[in-house]
């Protein structure tokens, strides 16, 4: 997998990555319970960095992710990546966008039950025309980096929280996106369980991938490979 | 794909036997039984055994 | 080496959506089953019916012109010599044959047998059909049969049985010369049950009808075009079996389309919603539940159909071909294979279109609606 240093042979700058503009989500647009679940959003990331966006529940963190990675179009604004408005792009361009460059990890894993770890890492790459030898080497390779090897042929419905996680990981990395987004990470997780994720995580920033934590675990305060912190209220940032 | 692949070929011999079975019937030679018989029999009449009418009118025009 | 790379993603992804389908075995093997079933019994039917209709029509080849059958308070009755000889002086009448045709009940075995006159056999001659030798082997009748009748008893040799081939004419049938048939139907020696009228000009047979019906108000006279005609379209198809095969098969295929749509809605709503955040756009979504389905309902329908044929065919439609011959005489009846594709066609066309389309438009609902809640779920 390819980092920082890499590209800087290649000649690539390194700029933000992520430019948020003015960016709103309302929801129930026009009927009596409409709300903003994000309200006038500006925020930038940087390429290889790691943010944390912290919050309670219910403060747009969530949301905001979803935009990033354009599961949900924004009722108004931008956001920019690698300099692309992906809020405007159709599905096709949107999805094509989601599959190269994004890895999602979320609360629930969202793993695909009835299927074996091997099975749901492999998803993504039935999108591409690789070869099966190359196929078998991604997964490899994403499976290492998650430490879930071990478990390939095992169904994901009898994996502990632990090791769900680390699948979905193993998932979200096959793809070598350049942006990982995880979703409350931590939250269905005990403490060795996090500290293993806290590891992975270390991993991502020496592979200088971008990161967006959305959490309001304390276990990430002041760990020294989180490059900022941003808090979140009531769809807005505070500071 | 393999399984796909292994599903067509299924098919293939099943069909290719049925095929097989209809070409190996001996329609000719039945309907030439029939022809021979119909000569004798002008006005046919298929032969059926209901126990009454009525079962009859359920399957045939009245 | 683009067509390569766009082939081995083609490849790649029907593999998956085949991996999907798998992990879903339980719910697409119901609608498999049942879709199977929908198809056999419609095309069971199908077949039987296309079948016992071909060897109809080969057997019609001789029929005559006209058929003249009296009637008395509404029953079938005899006629005699003078029926012939009216008949014969009507102008565009070439020929007039009096045939001997009735049914002899059976008592010992409560069925009736088919009394048919042929010319051509010998007063102690008899060739009775597959039905009759078994029927009457039950009760030992294997080399010659008594006829009981009101007067007397008449003993008739079992010369030939009729080939198995000519069993939906003769299973229930007896040939006799027609004096021996008149003996044992009650009739007299110039008596007859049916004429056959030959009249050349196909044009006068309409006028000759009538006019015989003028003469003889009591009796029915049948074209050859009629008789045809009753033989092509010998099935009723808006009443009675085919009427409950229908609500069979349409109930069937309401439970199975409420199956496809359940497929996509639940569980299987979250899955698609994971498939998206995955970077499946929303044809590809579609692309994937038409595979899978595809597969399913084409595998299903070429089941069905093959073990239809297999069914009719090859162990000739035990119990269903009683529906359509009767099951008081045993009929071992051979179906001949006759396959109409169009209506095979057509079967496939109203089955399959559907049951692809009662997945494929919820899942593109689905797909199209905003993903963000489904994944936190």
């Amino acid at each position: 997998m390819e980092n920082r240093d890499q590209r800087h042979e290649r000649g690539g700058e390194i700029m933000s990555q992520i430019v948020i503009q003015n960016l709103n989500k309302l929801y129930n647009p026009n009927k009596p319970n409409a709300f903003y679940a994000l309200k006038n959003i500006n925020l930038s990331v940087e390429d290889g960095q790691i943010v944390i966006l912290k919050g309670v529940s219910g403060s747009g963190k969530s949301t905001l992710l979803s935009l990033i990675g354009g599961l949900s179009k924004p009722s108004s604004g931008e956001i920019l990546v690698n300099n692309q408005n992906i809020a405007k792009l159709p599905d096709i361009m949107s999805s094509a966008f989601r599959h190269q460059k994004i890895g999602f990890i979320f609360q629930s894993f969202n793993l695909l039950e009835g299927l074996s770890v091997y099975q749901n890492i492999l998803a993504p790459l039935a999108l591409t025309s690789l070869s099966k030898e190359a196929i078998h080497e991604k997964v490899s390779l994403a499976m290492q980096l998650a430490n879930i090897e071990h478990k390939k042929d095992q169904n994901v419905g009898s994996l502990s929280g632990g090791e769900r996680q680390r699948c979905a990981i193993a998932r979200a990395v096959v793809m070598e996106p350049e942006i990982i987004l995880a979703d409350e990470p931590t939250a269905n997780l005990d403490k060795e369980n996090s500290f293993i994720f806290i590891e992975i995580l270390k991993k991502f920033k020496a592979l200088h991938k971008t990161v967006v934590i959305a959490t309001h675990d304390t276990l990430f305060d002041g760990l020294e490979c989180i490059d900022r912190c941003v808090q979140m209220r009531d769809g807005e940032l505070l500071g | 794909m393999k399984f796909l692949a292994m599903l067509a070929t299924a098919f293939c011999v099943l069909y290719l036997a049925l095929v097989v079975h209809a070409f190996s019937f001996p329609t000719q030679k039945k309907a030439e039984e029939l022809t021979a018989l119909s000569l004798h029999v002008k006005d046919v009449k298929p032969s059926l055994s209901f126990p009454t009418h009525a079962y009859q009118r359920f399957v045939y025009v009245p | 080496m683009r067509t390569k790379g766009l082939s081995m993603f083609r490849k790649n992804f029907v593999e998956y959506a085949i991996l999907l389908l798998f992990k879903d075995r339980n719910d697409h093997l119901f609608s498999f089953l049942i879709f199977s079933f929908i198809v056999f019994i419609l095309s069971s039917v199908l077949f039987i019916s296309d079948s016992l209709q071909y060897d109809l029509i080969q057997s019609i080849k001789a029929q005559p012109s006209i058929v003249v059958e009296n009637t008395r308070a509404g029953r079938a009755y005899q006629m005699h010599e003078g029926y012939v000889y009216d008949v014969s002086k009507i102008t565009g009448v070439s020929g007039v044959e009096g045939v001997v045709d009735g049914y002899h009940y059976f008592a010992q075995k409560r069925l009736w047998f088919h009394i048919i006159g042929d010319a051509s056999l010998a007063k102690d001659e008899m060739v009775i059909g597959q039905g009759v030798q078994k029927a009457m082997a039950e009760l030992y009748y294997e080399d010659e049969f008594h006829f009981l009748t009101e007067e007397r008893l008449i003993r008739v040799k079992i010369n030939k049985i009729a080939p198995k081939g000519t069993n939906i004419l003769s299973n229930d049938a007896i040939f006799l010369n027609p004096n021996t048939a008149r003996a044992v139907l009650g009739m007299e020696i110039d008596e007859y049950s049916k004429l056959y009228v030959s009249v050349p000009n196909p044009n006068e047979v309409g006028n000759v009808a009538l006019k015989i019906v003028e003469i003889y108000p009591s009796a029915k006279a049948t074209s050859q075009a009629d008789a045809i005609g009753a033989v092509r379209h010998v099935y009723y198809y808006k009443g009675g079996i085919f009427m409950i095969l229908y609500v069979i098969a349409l109930v069937s295929f309401f439970i199975l389309l409420k199956n496809q749509i359940s497929l996509v809605y639940g569980e299987k709503k979250k899955e698609i919603a994971i498939l998206r955040s995955l970077g499946f756009c929303i044809k590809d979504i579609i692309a994937l539940k038409f595979i899978q389905n595809t597969v399913v309902s084409v595998s299903a329908y070429l089941l069905g159909v093959a073990l239809a044929y297999v069914y009719v065919f090859v162990f000739n439609a035990p119990y269903l071909r009683n529906i359509f011959l009767g099951s008081e005489l045993e009929n071992s009846i051979s179906l001949t294979p006759v396959v109409d594709l169009n209506l095979l066609f057509l079967i496939f066309l109203f089955g399959v279109i559907p049951f692809l389309a009662f997945v494929i438009l919820p899942a593109w609902k689905i797909a199209i609606s905003d993903m963000s809640e489904a994944v936190k779920s």
